[in-house]
């Protein structure tokens, strides 16, 4: 009996302890991603397309410029004249990418980059190219903006901060 | 080789009454599609429609709703193969109509007629229930042409109210390029 007592009191520290190595990060951990909330409105929107544009246009380059509620969905899309078509797929494609992983497109494509067990981000269906990033908004994730079709993804993922900027 | 031979004619024979009977098969009566039109009056496609002017006929088209006081709609606008150049979301749109908006515009642009044909079309009967099998068909109003000198260079969009307030929006933004001066088109 006396025994039985002593290991249920061992275990109960054991999975307290585990609770509070939970409760704070381990140092060197990857920050908490953003909590959803919020919805982008189409002005707010637009002024971020409008600034993607403008960027783009000061790099002297055409592009695809999505911008997807938390779910995805398409709130506001502008394909510059002269848009390779991919640039279409591409910036709708990270932008959901971005919406849905709570984290910038860029993200995937280091992994698929590093190779090895990281190749498996290829089969969730994400868009592993840089360009697409989430936005917050009063501390919460409320929408992404995707740009495509530039002739590099860091490039897109410049025009996309600009867009993303322009909130600020 | 008797009975050989006749099993042979007998297959003849049915192999032709199977023929006869497709070529025999008769229009209903007086189906209006018998009628052989002597010309195709439809728009030639013109130069796809650039980015810019995309945008002004979407804001035209947003205006419209906003004198309305609808915050409802999904406008998009695509170039005449029915891809997507410009979109805009207002923020009490249902989402159904994301991608309806996108349909009606892609199908006006790839029919060059607007949605409104196919909806009165399939409201004359049972004659024109095919409509629904071809491609892309979305029999609802709301996607119109964009026209310059008579050449369709896109087409307009818009989902989120009734059929009747889609297409008085689509049409307010189809129609507004006429005011448009210099260069519409990408190329």
């Amino acid at each position: 009996m006396k025994r039985l007592s002593l290991i249920t009191l061992a275990a109960a520290a054991a999975l307290m302890s585990a609770t509070a190595a939970q409760a704070q990060p381990a140092p060197g951990a990857p920050p908490p991603l953003p909590e959803y909330g919020g919805t982008v409105t189409l002005e707010q929107a637009m002024k971020m397309g409008n600034a993607a544009v403008a960027e783009a246009k000061k790099l002297n380059v055409h592009l695809g410029i999505t911008v997807v509620d938390n779910a995805g969905r398409l709130v506001y899309f502008m394909k510059m004249d002269d848009t390779r078509r991919i640039g279409v797929d591409l910036s709708q494609g990270k932008a959901r990418t971005a919406a849905a992983t709570k984290v910038p497109s860029k993200a995937y494509e280091d992994r698929v980059a590093a190779g090895g067990a990281g190749l498996a981000v290829l089969s969730l269906g994400v868009t592993a190219s840089s360009g697409g990033l989430p936005i917050m908004m009063n501390g919460k994730m409320s929408c992404a903006i995707g740009v495509g079709g530039g002739p590099t993804g860091l490039l897109d993922q410049q025009v996309a901060q600009a867009g993303l900027d322009a909130l600020k | 080789m008797r009975p050989m031979t006749m099993a042979a004619g007998a297959a003849c024979v049915a192999l032709m009454f199977a023929g006869s009977a497709l070529a025999q098969t008769s229009p209903r009566p007086n189906n209006p599609n018998d009628a052989i039109p002597e010309a195709s009056n439809l728009p030639p496609y013109g130069s796809p429609i650039n980015a810019e002017v995309a945008k002004k006929v979407a804001a035209a088209a947003i205006a419209e709703a906003q004198r309305r006081n609808w915050n409802t709609m999904c406008i998009a606008v695509v170039d005449p193969h029915g891809e997507l150049v410009y979109f805009e979301r207002q923020d009490n749109c249902q989402y159904a109509s994301i991608s309806i908006a996108q349909h009606k515009a892609r199908t006006a642009a790839r029919y060059r007629r607007p949605t409104l044909m196919f909806e009165n079309a399939l409201g004359k009967g049972d004659n024109f229930k095919y409509l629904t099998t071809l491609d892309d068909v979305i029999a609802s109003r709301g996607g119109n042409p964009i026209t310059l000198e008579g050449k369709v260079i896109g087409a307009i969009g818009a989902s989120g109210g009734t059929g009747s307030q889609d297409n008085v929006v689509s049409q307010a933004g189809a129609s507004s390029l006429t005011a448009t001066t210099g260069s519409a088109t990408s190329r």
